[in-house]
């Protein structure tokens, strides 16, 4: 850790930044519509999307050191959002990211205001249960769907125009979405907020002789957080044109936690290659065996083990710079 | 509630505080004061409760029973930081700086909060001008101008004291609490932060915990003597010094007191 917010360090790590992500993203979309494929759009739509709000969360994890296990949660409720929307005739999308941002805030800070009186193992657990008590409710409402859930009324639209018609369009939107939220998290980490949060997850004793309680900027940094994962489940109802509690369930947190674990939370861009690396495998091993979780496990528990010592510290909450 | 503050008025008052843990009492209705511009030290043997009593000032320890007057108010209540915000600087025992961080990072860090920039969003935090040059002129002023750069993990124990004083001095304290600044330096090092201390002497209050004896005699107005958490005695430190229960059961035959 550094006051500065990125570490430095050799070889790959031009693959971090949000440039160099950026850019090959949208090189990957470029030759999957040149090349005429119809899946891959969709594959690099989800990537991006998933990559969006794997990155909301190792701004928690690495910067603030809250191990959320409930990102799952507003993540669902951005999905909602369009659903609930939708059903009442709203569909543009000035009216449905702003909602599904301020909603996932909305939650994100009310259950953080509870969740910051635990550290490490407990804010853990208490994450973890909200979010499924969300999941229980979601499931329990029968005119959205229930368990099953429901298909989304029509893709968002601005003022009437379907700008959202192809997987490709939802794509470069997500990847948009992904470059602006690299740039406003990179800058954030690196102003005097993220400093706090670091120094507040590093020593937190320290932090409050100084005079500083950093109770509400880790409150913020939850609202931003779940802000963001509202915004990519805006886009993944969108994408799958769906949305059932399962968006909600305990192992889509389980698998952004796994994201940002594999790629590490120096650095935020290593989120979106956690997120490309879980959906390759996804997309490879899936096709194999029907096992591919196992497969997946073995890849957590290397990267665990390669990085344990950063991740532990943080469960512990005593990770003393 | 706060009566007004008259020059003569202890900036820090201390009435009849205890702590227990358990069946084991640290602090033991303790009665204390810190006058305006007085360097007061207080020793003990190890385990009398001297660190336990800067964690009750400091707000990181609630006290069982009594009351701690700051500055003229009561903040036995108040948390840690809020009563570092009202002045109360504090030293640790242990080294307490952000390891990672170099000295220059860690002083500006310290003067951001205090400059209460906190929620600044945009500008890198080190681009805070304002901040830097109060770390720089602060880190030349403990004697630190030429370990800016390095990481606070690589400065001798000296060193992280002299940086931890600078952390604190940012804040402009109203009242310095120091737990063994001298506790792991060598015998340059304790000179050098015996000096450092000397040159605030008469500026700002301090509460002295300390076990060097030469640091305490040269710099103490006033000395307390801590025994089993109970205060055994305190005065100047000629009454302290001639003390026959002190000479017993603390100082011993050291010979050099
Ligand atoms: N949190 C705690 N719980 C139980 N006992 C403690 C705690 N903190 C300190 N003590 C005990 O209180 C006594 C006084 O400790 P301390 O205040 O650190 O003494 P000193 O600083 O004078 O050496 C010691 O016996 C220590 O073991
Ligand atoms: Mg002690």
């Amino acid at each position: 850790m550094s006051a500065r917010a990125a570490g430095g360090g050799a070889g790959f790590a031009f693959l971090f930044r949000p440039a160099v992500l950026i850019a090959l993203f949208a090189l990957a979309l470029a030759v999957a519509v040149w090349s005429g494929s119809g899946y891959a759009p969709t594959i690099i739509a989800r990537t991006a999307i998933l990559a969006l709000a794997a990155v909301s969360l190792s701004f928690l994890i690495g910067q603030a050191g809250l191990v959320s296990f409930g990102h799952a949660a507003p993540l669902g409720i951005g999905a909602y959002a369009v659903l609930i929307a939708g059903e009442y005739g709203v569909t543009n999308a000035l009216v449905l990211f702003p909602l599904g941002f301020a909603a996932a805030a909305l939650w994100s800070a009310a259950t953080g205001v509870i969740a910051l009186r635990t550290r490490g193992v407990y804010f853990i657990m208490i994450t973890l249960a909200f979010a499924q008590m969300l999941f229980y409710v979601a499931g329990s409402l029968s005119a959205f769907g229930g368990d099953d859930g429901l298909g989304i009324a029509a893709r968002a639209t601005f003022f009437g125009q379907r700008f959202l018609r192809t997987d490709t369009d939802l794509a470069v939107f997500a990847i948009a979405a992904l470059g602006v939220t690299l740039l406003v998290l990179e800058r954030l980490s690196a102003a005097p907020f993220g400093l706090m949060l670091r120094t507040g997850r590093a020593n937190e004793e320290k932090l409050a002789s100084l005079g500083l309680d950093p109770f509400v900027h880790r409150l913020v940094a939850l609202a931003a957080a779940g802000g963001i994962a509202g915004i990519a489940g805006v886009l993944l109802a969108n994408q799958v044109e769906y949305v059932s509690p399962a968006t909600m369930n305990w192992h889509v947190s389980g698998e952004l936690i796994v994201m940002v674990v594999l790629g590490g939370t120096k650095r935020l861009g290593g989120a979106v290659l956690g997120a490309v690396a879980v959906m390759v495998i996804d997309e490879t091993l899936g096709h194999f065996t029907e096992f591919w979780k196992f497969g997946l496990g073995l890849v957590i528990l290397g990267a665990v083990l390669l990085r344990g010592a950063d991740l532990t510290q943080l469960i512990r909450g005593t990770a003393h710079g | 509630m706060a009566e007004p503050a008259s020059p003569q008025a202890p900036v820090l008052a201390l009435e009849r505080l205890s702590k227990s843990f358990g069946a084991l009492t640290v602090t033991r209705d303790v009665t204390l004061d810190v006058r305006p511009a007085e360097v007061h030290a207080l020793i003990g043997p190890n385990g009398a409760g001297k660190t336990s009593l800067i964690a009750q000032i400091a707000g990181a320890l609630a006290p069982d029973a009594g009351r701690i007057l700051f500055a003229g108010a009561d903040v036995t209540r108040l948390g840690m930081a809020r009563r570092a915000r009202r002045g109360l600087g504090r030293v640790f025992q242990i080294s307490n700086v952000v390891g990672a961080f170099t000295s220059l990072e860690n002083v500006a860090l310290a003067a951001i909060v205090a400059g209460g920039r906190t929620f600044r969003c945009w500008r890198p935090a080190l681009s805070d001008r304002a901040a830097l040059e109060q770390a720089r002129a602060m880190l030349e002023r403990v004697g630190l101008a030429d370990r800016m750069a390095t990481p606070a993990a690589a400065l001798s124990h000296g060193e992280r004291r002299a940086l931890e004083l600078a952390m604190c001095l940012v804040q402009e304290p109203k009242l310095l609490l120091l737990d063994e600044p001298m506790a792991g330096t060598g015998r340059a090092e304790s000179e050098r932060l015996t000096a450092l201390l000397a040159g605030l002497k008469g500026r700002i209050p301090i509460l002295l915990v300390e076990h060097d004896m030469a640091t305490v005699f040269a710099l103490a107005d006033r000395i307390s003597v801590l025994i089993s958490g109970a205060i055994a005695i305190t005065g100047t430190p000629e009454t302290v010094r001639a003390d026959a229960v002190v000479r017993q059961a603390y100082l011993g035959d050291e010979e050099a007191v």
